[in-house]
């Protein structure tokens, strides 16, 4: 963790020394047939959030809840899930303050998923392309892939950290339906466990040139109440790029390198004594 | 996090497990999909300047998934000795062993490793102006390569490094350096890169459905003068029933199990 903000320096000092052609360059702006017989809406670019008024820390809407919430209320959860949730904040006084380390799946390098991977704070990009939208995140390159190209949720598929999103417009809007998550990750920051019936209806559309807002609405009949939900905005950064992130490099490079290095130190002796 | 290294057999075990997944539920997707509007089965020149599609590594290539080529490559003596030694549990397969093996300590996989190894699909993105995209499958990699730029003389190394290309004619050709080479591999076999590594790619399609790439490779610090390799790849527009390219997580199966 230590190294965390160091190697963000290195990487925005990096982001700095690019040459200004590279800084000026735009988001890039798909060609499609069909954009030429019926304007898809763009929403490509890189998007940098959640952002909101109320003061730091990616603090977001009216209330300036933090951008690990989606709620200012707690989630409405099944008895299960919210003996779940009360363990993983045990201690945790602040409602914006992330559950505790040694329970939180991200905390331990697995990947934050669907829909968590929106409120760690880092950018995104938006690329679309025929039939697709495809959004990289910046943090651990994740990758997801949103099918519109009119197929449906295929059925028997396998669960993974990103799920299977396919898409459609409505109007200005990508509505964006998800399944298929494994059970392995937070729903957030604070620690909402969800199950591998999660399912995740987003609203996707520009608020104007500079933001983009997600309407998110989760629906768990195994783990919540209640379908809830919360919306989140996004501002444009026109001049970033996302840049390389590996979860858990510091955590690699301090305890699997070293043994590896010992490994090679061992071999370099054997080789050359 | 497990310290140890992960065993072999059960990396292997974990991959045949969601290979037998993975064909399982394809075709039960691909009788459930509905079929794909599909184009005659007449051969189809190559779309210019359009390299986007799913793209496996093509079978019977010498070398297999595991170098760019079988050529032996003009090693610096002591690079030449890791090479040899890295090497040297399987020597007539060109396969390394474990225990000098980045990758098997969960340390990323850097490009160009992550391209052949274990023969994981890629996908390039429909062309888009000023960029070509490239999403591996193999731990979830992306790769952007910058057109008709400048790389920045500075740049902190990574393990995609930073690429940048142009057009020649239909071939694309990308140049990448500013790669992290300590302490990786430049292929399974075990060979040697550093950070002065400049890899050039050449991009070609000679037909709708292949794609060859030939590589040179010149890095000052571990090979006496640069050297080449090429492979080739097919199109998997009818994989059935993947989405081009599915979800794979590095060390997943030790990460997943809660180890700290």
């Amino acid at each position: 963790m230590r190294n965390r903000f160091l190697r963000f320096l290195i990487a925005a000092t990096g982001m700095l020394l690019l040459p200004p052609g590279i800084v000026a360059q735009r988001p890039a702006q798909p060609r499609t047939a069909a954009q030429t017989a019926a304007p898809t809406p763009d929403i490509s670019g890189v998007w940098n959030g959640p952002i909101g008024g109320g003061g730091g820390g990616g603090r977001t809407g009216e209330g300036g809840i933090g951008r690990r919430r989606w709620t200012e209320a707690d989630p409405p959860l099944q008895p299960w899930a919210a003996a779940i949730f009360k363990a993983n904040r045990e201690g945790v006084d602040d409602p914006n303050e992330q559950g505790l380390d040694s329970l939180d799946p991200n905390n331990n390098c697995i990947p934050p998923g669907m829909p968590r991977i929106f409120a760690v704070g880092r950018p995104f990009e938006i690329v679309q392309s025929p039939g697709r939208v495809h959004m990289l995140f910046e943090w651990d390159h994740t990758v997801r892939r949103i099918f519109t190209d009119g197929r449906k949720h295929p059925e028997g598929y396998f669960l993974t950290f990103m799920g299977w999103s396919i898409g459609s417009w409505d109007r200005d809007t990508l509505v964006v339906d998800t399944v298929g998550m494994n059970e392995k990750t937070w729903l957030d920051g604070l620690g909402t466990p969800h199950s591998d019936e999660l399912r995740v209806i987003e609203r996707i559309r520009r608020l104007d040139r500079e933001k983009l807002e997600i309407d998110f609405r989760f629906e768990d009949p195994k783990a919540f109440t209640r379908p809830w939900g919360a919306k989140k905005a996004y501002e444009l950064k026109p001049d970033w790029e996302v840049l390389e992130h590996v979860n858990c490099e510091d955590h690699l490079m301090e305890e699997h390198l070293p043994e590896h290095l010992k490994n090679l130190k061992d071999l370099l002796r054997r080789v050359n004594p | 996090m497990a310290k140890e290294a992960i065993p072999m057999y059960r990396r292997n075990l974990s991959s045949i497990l969601v290979m037998a997944i993975a064909l399982a539920f394809g075709m039960q997707l691909r009788a459930q999909s509905p079929a794909p509007a599909k184009a005659a089965d007449a051969p189809r020149s190559a779309p210019k300047r359009d390299l986007s599609g799913v793209w496996l590594l093509a079978r019977g290539q010498p070398g297999d998934n595991d170098v760019f080529t079988t050529e032996p490559a003009p090693m610096k003596p002591w690079a030449d000795e890791i090479f040899r030694y890295n090497l040297r549990p399987y020597d007539d397969e060109l396969r390394a062993r474990d225990e000098t093996n980045p990758q098997i300590r969960c340390i990323p996989y850097t490009f160009p490793r992550v391209v052949i190894a274990g023969a994981r699909p890629f996908e390039i993105l429909p062309p888009f102006p000023g960029r070509v995209v490239i999403l591996y499958e193999r731990d979830h990699w992306v790769r952007q390569i910058w057109m008709d730029q400048q790389p920045p003389a500075d740049y902190p190394p990574s393990f995609m490094g930073y690429s940048t290309g142009r057009w020649d004619g239909d071939t694309l050709v990308v140049d990448t350096i500013h790669l992290r080479g300590k302490n990786n591999w430049l292929d399974s076999a075990g060979h040697l890169l550093s950070d002065a590594m400049h890899i050039t790619e050449r991009y070609l399609r000679p037909a709708q459905d292949t794609l060859v790439i030939n590589y040179r490779f010149e890095d000052p610090k571990v090979y006496t003068k640069a050297w080449t390799g090429q492979r080739a790849f097919k199109l998997q527009s009818t994989r059935p029933g993947v989405p081009g390219i599915m979800e794979d997580v590095m060390c997943e199966d030790p990460l997943g199990k809660g180890g700290q």
